[in-house]
C-alpha cells in the first residue's frame, strides 16, 4: 500500500496525470499493436503445443481395422446401384436404399421436411442400428449427405455410408448405438434432422456423443488427401480430442490431413508461414461459420448442423487422386468410430476452444485470449480518453479538471443516456424486422431481385452514404455553442464506445474470433473526433473512418471475397517465396479471374452474406446478427451523430463564465 | 497539489443545488409509484420473466427459489406436509404460510411489488434520520434516494424473479429504521428476530446493535446491562415464538429447522452460486468438507466483532457509526454467506447511497464502482453459460468471474472503511476534512 502512494505521489508530483490522460488514444493504438504483435507470435516455437490425446480410453488406430479387400466388393456394389439411380428423384432414392438398410437390419425411418419458404420436399433417410451389448442410451452418427457442400453428388460417400452400415452391422463390438443419415445436404435439412430428433423423433438411439460426415464426391477409388472441417457455430469447437483422434487415425491409415483449406503443397510444411496462414484462416473461418448461403445453394461445412446440442462433429472431405483408395477413407472413419465407442464418459478433454496451427500442433484459450483482450481493452482505453474530453478536436490545450470530466448537469446524462438507448432500440427493430423478412421470403438462387434490392438499395448503399452525412452536415447544421451539445455528444459516444467494448469482452469467451474480428474491423471508430461545423477536414476524416468501420461496408467486402478464388496461403506463398516473376504470375491469375468472372455473379456475394446473416437464427439458432446489432451497429450509429454534432471546445461555458464575472 | 483537488472544490461550491438536500414530497411519492408500477405490472404482462430470472442462479439459490415455493405449495394444497417428504423446501414454515395466501399469481405479484417499495420508503426514512442526525448538507435529498431505489435493476429483478429475500430486506430495513429512530427500543430486537428467523444470517446484527445500545445508555446514565439483557430477552422470546408456531405448523416437528436452517449452516445443497463456498464441497475436495464447513461459517461471522469494537467501541461513535457498521456487516455477508444471491447485493448497493458524506474520501468514485459491478454481473450469466448451456467451459470459468465480483465488492466495502476512517480521524482530531493540505495515508 506505501509503495502504491509512493508511485501515486510520484505520479502527481511530475504532472503526468495530464499527459497520460492526453496520450490515451496512442495508448488504444498501441494496445492494437500489441495485439497484433501477440498473434503473430503464437506460431512461434515455443508459444504453441503439440495435439495429445487427452482420454487414455480412446486409443485411437490400437485395433486391427477389417474394413478391406471383401468389402469394398460390397461397397463397389452399392456405388453402381446408386450411380445408375442418380437420376433418380430423392424419394426414389430413399426407397431403395431404405430397403437396403432394412435387408442388413437397421430400424429405418424417413423424416419428411418440406424446405418452409420454397415448398421442395426433402424427406430425409435415417437408419438406427441398436447395439445388442449397449445400454441404448447413446449413439455414434455418420452422415452421408446426397450432396456435398460444392453441391457435386456424393457418390462415394452414399456407398460408404451404406457398406460401412453394412460392416458395422456385423461387429460385436459396439457398446453404442450407430445412426446413419443420409440427408439431401449437409445444410437446412441436416440441421432439421437434429433439431427433430432431440425434440420429435419417434425413432431415437440415445444421446448422440459424436457425429462424421463424410463427402466422397468421386465416382472414383483412389483418394489423395482428406479435409478436415470441424468448426461449429457461435464459435463451439468439437473437443479436441475428437480433432485429435480423426487426425491421429488418418495420419495412421497415410493420409494427409488439411485442415483450413491448406493446399496439396502445405500438407508436408509446418514452419512458421504455414502456421500463421493457417491461425489466420482458423480465425476467419471461426468467425464465418454459420453465415451459410441460402438452402439450395450449398456452403457450409456441415458441424453446423450438429452445433448447439452438444455433439462432438467433423467433416472428412476426400480430396483429389493419388495412393490410397476409398477402403483406407473407410477405414478412418471405422477407427473414429471405434475409437469413440471406447469411451466411457462424454468427451472432456479440458479443450474447447483452441486454435488449430496445423493438424498436430494447437494453441489453447490461455495463450490467446489475450490477444483479443487487448483489442476489447483499447475500446475500453478509447471511451475513458473520449470522456476524459479527448475526442473534442478544440480541446488541444484544454487542462484536464473534474470540472471538465462531471457532467455539467444530470439532464446531460440523461438525454446521452437515452439517445444510446434510441439508437440500440432502433438497431435492434431493424436487425428483428429484416430477419423477420428473411423467415417470410424466399430466396432463389439464380436471380433474386428481392434480396439484391434489400442488400443493395436498403443496406450497404443507404450506410455508406450515411457515411458522408457529418460532410453534409457541416454545411447546415449549426449549433448554438454550449457545453451542453459538448457533454451530450462526449457522454453518448463514450457510453457506446464502452458498451461495444464490454459486448466484445462478453462475446470473447463465447466466440473469440467473432470477438475479435469485429473488434479489428470496427477499430477506426476509436479514431473520430467530432468538432465545429466549420472544420470541415475533420469532418471528411470522420466520413473515411465511419466507411471504414461501417458494417455495411464489410459485409460488402466479406460478400466480394467469398466469390472470389482468394486464398490466403497463396499471400502466404507469395510473401514467403517473394520474386517478381511470382508477383506478376499471381496478378496475371487476378487479371484472368476478373475477366473470366461476370459481375452479377460476384455481386451476388453480398447478398448471400446478407441472406445468411439476417437468417441465421431461424435455421440455424446462430446469433452472429444479433450480435451485431447489439454490438457494432448502435455503437456505429452513435459514432455517425455525435461526428454530425457541431461542437464548440469544452470549456466554452466556462471562458464565458468568467468574462460575467 | 493537482488541478482535479482544486475543482473538485470549486465544483462543489459553483453547483450547490445538486447536492443540497430539498424536500419535494409529492416528487418522492410520484417516483416511489413509478417504481410501484414498475414491480408491479412488468411481470404481470410479460410472465415468462420470473420463470427466466428464476432459472438463474444469481436470482435463485436452492433456499430462496420461486420453483420450490411453489412445489412446496403444491404438496400442502395436496395435503403433504412439505417438511415431512423430501428436500424441496427451505423457506420457513410462516413464509408458505403467507404465501398460501397469495397462491395466485396477481396477489403474490401486488405483494411482492408493495414489499419492495416499502423498501424503497424504509431506506428514504433512513436518509432522513442520518441528515438529521448529522446535520450535514451532503446527504442526497429523499427525491434521489426514491429514484435510486424504485429504478434500480437490482432490485427491479429481484422482484421479477419472486425471491424471497425481498421479504427479509423489508424486515431488516424496518429493523434498522426502529433502532435508528430509538436505539434502546425493543421494536428493533423483535424486527431483527424476524429477520433471523426468515434469513438465519439476521442474528449477527444484534452485536453491533447491542453494544451501540449499552454504550448510549451508560452514557445517559440508564441501566445500561437492564437494557441490554431485556433487548436479549426480547430478541430470545420473539425468535422462539416464531419457531414454535412454525414447529406447530409444520406438523410439530423441528424438521423444518433442519431443512430450513441446517441447509444454510451445514451446506446441504451444494448448487452454483455467486458466493465463495460451493467450489470447495464439489467432489474432490470431499475429504476436507467437513474442514471446509467450519471454516467457511467462521469466516462469516469472524469480522462482527472487530468491526463493532472498532466503530461502536469509542465514547463518541453515534447512531451513523452503528448504521455504517451494519452496512458493513451486510457486506461481508454477501461475500460470506452460503448462498448469496442478487437480492443480497441489491440490499447492500441500495444503501450504499446512504452514505453520501463519505463519497469525498473514497479512492474510487462510486460511479466507477458501480460500472465495475454492473460490467461484472452482466459477465456472470455469460460465463455460467459457458460451462452449463455451451458446455465447453467448466466450474472454474464460474467461479473465477465469481471471485472477481467477490473482489469487487471487497474492493469497494474496504474503500468506505478506509474513507470512514479518516472522516472519524479528522472528527476526533476537530480538523475540517474539506481541508487539502492534509492527507492521510494508509501503511
Amino acid at each position: 500500500m506505501s509503495l502504491f502512494e509512493v508511485v501515486q505521489r510520484q505520479v502527481r508530483q511530475r504532472g503526468m496525470v495530464p499527459k497520460l490522460v492526453k496520450s490515451l488514444p496512442h495508448i488504444s493504438l498501441l494496445l492494437v499493436i500489441l495485439s497484433f504483435v501477440w498473434i503473430t507470435m503464437l506460431p512461434m516455437a515455443g508459444q504453441f503445443r503439440h495435439t495429445y490425446i487427452s482420454e487414455n480410453a480412446l486409443m485411437p488406430s490400437q485395433a486391427y481395422s477389417f474394413f478391406r479387400e471383401s468389402e469394398w466388393n460390397y461397397l463397389r456394389g452399392y456405388r453402381e446401384e446408386i450411380y445408375r439411380h442418380d437420376k433418380a428423384t430423392l424419394l426414389e432414392r430413399n426407397a431403395m436404399v431404405k430397403e437396403w438398410l432394412g435387408e442388413i437390419g437397421y430400424k429405418t425411418a424417413i423424416l419428411n421436411y418440406t424446405e418452409p419458404l420454397t415448398g421442395i420436399e426433402k424427406p430425409t433417410l435415417y437408419a438406427i442400428y441398436h447395439a445388442p451389448k449397449g445400454d441404448d442410451t447413446e449413439a455414434m452418427v455418420m452422415v452421408a449427405p446426397w450432396h456435398t457442400k460444392e453441391g457435386e453428388f456424393n457418390l462415394g460417400g452414399a456407398a460408404l455410408g451404406l457398406s460401412l452400415a453394412r460392416y458395422f452391422h456385423r461387429m460385436s463390438i459396439w457398446a453404442k448405438n450407430i445412426i446413419v443419415v443420409f440427408p439431401e445436404d449437409g445444410q437446412d435439412t441436416l440441421r432439421n434432422w437434429v433439431n427433430s430428433y432431440h425434440t420429435s423423433l419417434d425413432q431415437t438411439g440415445g444421446s448422440i456423443l459424436s457425429a462424421i460426415i463424410m463427402e466422397y464426391p468421386s465416382g472414383g477409388d483412389s483418394v489423395d488427401y482428406i479435409e478436415l472441417e470441424y468448426a461449429g457455430l457461435n464459435g463451439q469447437l468439437p473437443n479436441l480430442d475428437l480433432v485429435n483422434t480423426a487426425i491421429m487415425v488418418a495420419d495412421h491409415e497415410g493420409f494427409r490431413v488439411s485442415i483450413h483449406k491448406a493446399p496439396r503443397g502445405q500438407l508436408w510444411a509446418n514452419d512458421y508461414g504455414s502456421r500463421l496462414t493457417t491461425l489466420v484462416q482458423a480465425v476467419l473461418d471461426y468467425g464465418t461459420a454459420g453465415i451459410l448461403p441460402p438452402p439450395g445453394s450449398f456452403g457450409g461445412n456441415g458441424c453446423e448442423a450438429f452445433s448447439g446440442w452438444n455433439i462432438q462433429t467433423v467433416t472428412l472431405h476426400a480430396v483429389g487422386k493419388g495412393e490410397r483408395d476409398i477402403t483406407t477413407y473407410g477405414r478412418v472413419v471405422e477407427a473414429i468410430f471405434r475409437s469413440v465407442n471406447n469411451l466411457l464418459e462424454k468427451f472432456h478433454q479440458s479443450y474447447f476452444f483452441y486454435l488449430l496451427l496445423g493438424p498436430q500442433s494447437f494453441v489453447s484459450i490461455g495463450t490467446y485470449l489475450p490477444c483479443a483482450a487487448l483489442v476489447a481493452a483499447a475500446f475500453v482505453v478509447a471511451a475513458v480518453s473520449v470522456l476524459l474530453n479527448n475526442a473534442n478536436i478544440n480541446n488541444s490545450g484544454l487542462q484536464l479538471s473534474t470540472f471538465m470530466v462531471a457532467p455539467s448537469s444530470s439532464k446531460v446524462l440523461i438525454v446521452s443516456m437515452l439517445s444510446f438507448l434510441a439508437t440500440l432500440a432502433s438497431s435492434v427493430t431493424v436487425c428483428l424486422l429484416l430477419s423477420k423478412i428473411s423467415s417470410h421470403h424466399s430466396y432463389s438462387v439464380s436471380s433474386d431481385l428481392f434480396y439484391h434490392d434489400l442488400t443493395y438499395r436498403y443496406c450497404i448503399i443507404p450506410a455508406t452514404a450515411l457515411c458522408l452525412l457529418p460532410v453534409v452536415t457541416s454545411y447546415f447544421v449549426k449549433m448554438r455553442a454550449s457545453r451542453f451539445i459538448n457533454d451530450v455528444a462526449r457522454f453518448l459516444y463514450s457510453f457506446s464506445l464502452y458498451c461495444f467494448a464490454f459486448t466484445l469482452v462478453a462475446m470473447m469467451l463465447l466466440h473469440f474470433s467473432l470477438s475479435a474480428l469485429v473488434a479489428l474491423a470496427a477499430l477506426p471508430l476509436t479514431f473520430i473526433r467530432y468538432g465545429p461545423a466549420s472544420n470541415k477536414h475533420n469532418r471528411l476524416k470522420c466520413a473515411m473512418w465511419l466507411f471504414i468501420s461501417s458494417p455495411f461496408t464489410w459485409i460488402f467486402a466479406l460478400g466480394i471475397m467469398s466469390k472470389t478464388n482468394f486464398q490466403l496461403d497463396r499471400v502466404r506463398n507469395l510473401v514467403q517465396y517473394f520474386r517478381y516473376g511470382l508477383l506478376q504470375r499471381e496478378i496475371q491469375n487476378v487479371i484472368d479471374w476478373m475477366q473470366d468472372t461476370s459481375l452479377h455473379e460476384i455481386l451476388n456475394g453480398p447478398v448471400n452474406v446478407l441472406y445468411g446473416l439476417i437468417s441465421g437464427y431461424w435455421r440455424f439458432q446462430n446469433w452472429t446478427w444479433f450480435f451485431l446489432s447489439i454490438s457494432w451497429i448502435p455503437a456505429w450509429l452513435s459514432a455517425l451523430f455525435v461526428s454530425c454534432f457541431d461542437v464548440r471546445s469544452a470549456d466554452y461555458d466556462v471562458s464565458e463564465e468568467k468574462k460575467n464575472e | 497539489m493537482t488541478n482535479i483537488d482544486i475543482m473538485t472544490a470549486e465544483t462543489r461550491t459553483k453547483y450547490p443545488t445538486l447536492s443540497a438536500p430539498t424536500s419535494n414530497p409529492k416528487l418522492v411519492w410520484l417516483v416511489i409509484m413509478l417504481g410501484f408500477a414498475l414491480r408491479l405490472l412488468v411481470p404481470v404482462f410479460i410472465p415468462g420473466v420470473t420463470r427466466v430470472l428464476d432459472q438463474s442462479v444469481l436470482f435463485s439459490t436452492p433456499i430462496n427459489s420461486f420453483r420450490s415455493l411453489e412445489e412446496a405449495l403444491f404438496l400442502s394444497f395436496n395435503n403433504m406436509n412439505p417438511y415431512h417428504e423430501g428436500e424441496i423446501v427451505h423457506h420457513p414454515p410462516l413464509v408458505l404460510e403467507l404465501f398460501k395466501f397469495l397462491e395466485s399469481p396477481i396477489p403474490m405479484n401486488i405483494f411482492l411489488a408493495l414489499m419492495d417499495s416499502f423498501c424503497g420508503i424504509q431506506l428514504i426514512k433512513l436518509n432522513k434520520k442520518l441528515r438529521d442526525h448529522d446535520n450535514d448538507r451532503s446527504y442526497y435529498p429523499d427525491y434521489v434516494i426514491a429514484a435510486f431505489y424504485s429504478f434500480n435493476p437490482l432490485a427491479l429483478l429481484t422482484v421479477y424473479a419472486k425471491s424471497t429475500n425481498t421479504i427479509n430486506n423489508f424486515v431488516f430495513l424496518t429493523a434498522l429504521n426502529a433502532f435508528a429512530s430509538n436505539p434502546l427500543g425493543l421494536s428493533c430486537m423483535v424486527l431483527i428476530a424476524v429477520s433471523a428467523y426468515l434469513s438465519y444470517y439476521g442474528w449477527y446484527f444484534i452485536i453491533p446493535m447491542l453494544l451501540f445500545a449499552y454504550k448510549k445508555a451508560s452514557k445517559e446514565g440508564r441501566g445500561a446491562g437492564n437494557i441490554v439483557f431485556k433487548s436479549i430477552f426480547t430478541f430470545l422470546l420473539t425468535l422462539m415464538v416464531l419457531l414454535g408456531i412454525s414447529y406447530k405448523i409444520s406438523g410439530s416437528s423441528f424438521r423444518f429447522a433442519s431443512l430450513v436452517y441446517g441447509t444454510i449452516v451445514r451446506f446441504r445443497k451444494i448448487t452454483p452460486n455467486l458466493g465463495l463456498w460451493w467450489y470447495f464441497f464439489t467432489e474432490i475436495f470431499d475429504a476436507f468438507s467437513q474442514f471446509y464447513l467450519g471454516i467457511f461459517n467462521l469466516y462469516s461471522f469472524i469480522f462482527v466483532v472487530p468491526i463493532t469494537m472498532r466503530f461502536i467501541g469509542s465514547e463518541d461513535s453515534s447512531i451513523i457509526d452503528a448504521i455504517f457498521t451494519v452496512w458493513s456487516q451486510v457486506g461481508i455477508l454477501n461475500i460470506s454467506r452460503a448462498y448469496p444471491t442478487i437480492a443480497d447485493n441489491n440490499i447492500y448497493f441500495s444503501m450504499m447511497i446512504l452514505f453520501k458524506p463519505l463519497y469525498r474520501k473514497l479512492k474510487f468514485a462510486p460511479s466507477v464502482s458501480t460500472l465495475a459491478m454492473f460490467t461484472i454481473l452482466l459477465l456472470l450469466p455469460v460465463f455460467y453459460y459457458v460451462w452449463m448451456g455451451a458446455n465447453s467451459g467448466n466450474a472454474n470459468f464460474f467461479y473465477a468471474i465469481g471471485l472477481t465480483h467477490t473482489l469487487i465488492e471487497m474492493v469497494v466495502l474496504s474503500d468506505f472503511f478506509w474513507s470512514k476512517l479518516q472522516l472519524n480521524y479528522y472528527k476526533s482530531k476537530g480538523i475540517d476534512p474539506n481541508k487539502k493540505e492534509l492527507k492521510l495515508t494508509q501503511i
